[in-house]
């Protein structure tokens, strides 16, 4: 079974009349130019099946160029994906307006439909177990100093 | 300014392999600024790292730490406390760190994740020009600051001795 599939969506669309099932989180950020390398990333690493990042449409951008500069960093991220051996497909983006909710949905189920016939798990249950550890934590803030 | 690129992942996890705990550390200063090894680039590899291994089934333990200065006391006005915060991370049971970038101060093993590719100056964004080999032996006070070994090492500072006058040297 699909475990979770993460969207990163910008704008108040009607996304949330779509339908999707509950395995699906979408994550609203102000514009989709916003959306880094290592959130895109860190999902997979979390556990998430699959990512897709949903911008508006080529040209429609409110910041002008925020989802040109998304999907630069979407083709980063399948790339890094392919250097270790992983689906690039798994991290897509797409263009739509916020009308189309019922296109979300099929882009959903399209991916949850690949998931199940060729991907299979991102990592497997017992490799997840645990926290994933990102930047270490230290106690001491030398921010700035010895510069 | 060093201006390095990133090896490639199987090389990084060919160095690795043997070793169960990872920090990975980056450097605020030249690397950064050619995005090979920044504080995101250390991120983007840990992450890779971690996947990587978890897709071996060897769900070792890996992080990474950004510093912000040199970590040698005296130098580039370093306090060494940024040394001082990389050891600290023994505390976190990291014992094996593979560095991110050249030169570092530990007993652990280090090892180069990125290769320097030469020494130069940021013109711009993504733009960079070579400016020096470290030949060790520097002649831009006779050359009027255009440095004769980036070009054409032995030929130009050959025709700089022959012809004094020539254009490109003056």
């Amino acid at each position: 079974l699909l475990r979770f599939l993460r969207v990163f969506g910008c704008g108040p669309g009607r996304f949330h009349e779509a339908g999707l099932s509950s395995q699906i989180k979408i994550i609203r950020v102000p514009c989709t130019g916003k959306v880094d390398v290592m959130h895109l990333l860190r999902a997979i690493q979390k556990g998430a099946d699959g990512v897709y990042v949903v911008g508006c449409l080529e040209g429609a951008c409110h910041y002008n160029e925020g989802n040109l500069r998304a999907r630069e960093r979407v083709n980063h991220v399948r790339m890094l994906l392919e250097e270790i051996g992983m689906e690039a497909d798994r991290v897509r983006m797409y263009n739509l307006s916020s009308g189309e909710g019922p296109t979300f949905a099929a882009y959903a189920k399209e991916m949850t439909e690949e998931y199940q016939e060729t991907w299979g798990p991102t990592l497997s249950r017992e490799s997840l177990k645990g926290k994933p550890r990102g930047r270490v934590k230290h106690d001491h803030d030398w921010s700035g100093e010895g510069l | 300014m060093i201006v390095a690129k990133r090896k490639p992942i199987e090389e990084i996890k060919e160095m690795l392999k043997g070793y169960k705990k990872v920090l990975n550390v980056g450097c605020g200063t030249c690397v950064a600024v050619c995005l090979a090894g920044g504080e995101k680039e250390v991120e983007v590899l840990n992450a890779q790292l971690d996947m990587a291994r978890k897709l071996d089934g060897r769900p070792d333990r890996t992080g990474c730490l950004h510093l912000r200065a040199t970590m040698r006391p005296g130098v580039s006005g370093g306090s060494g406390r940024e040394g001082e915060k990389l050891r600290s991370h023994s505390f976190h049971g990291l014992r094996r760190r593979g560095s991110i970038h050249c030169g570092a101060i530990s007993d652990k093993p280090v090892f180069p994740a990125v290769d320097t590719t030469f020494i130069g100056v940021n013109q711009g964004v993504g733009w960079y020009e070579e400016r020096c080999r470290s030949c060790s032996s520097c002649v831009l006070g006779l050359t009027g600051g255009v440095c004769p070994s980036p070009c054409a090492p032995r030929a130009f500072s050959t025709a700089l001795a022959a012809e004094p006058t020539k254009a490109c040297a003056r």
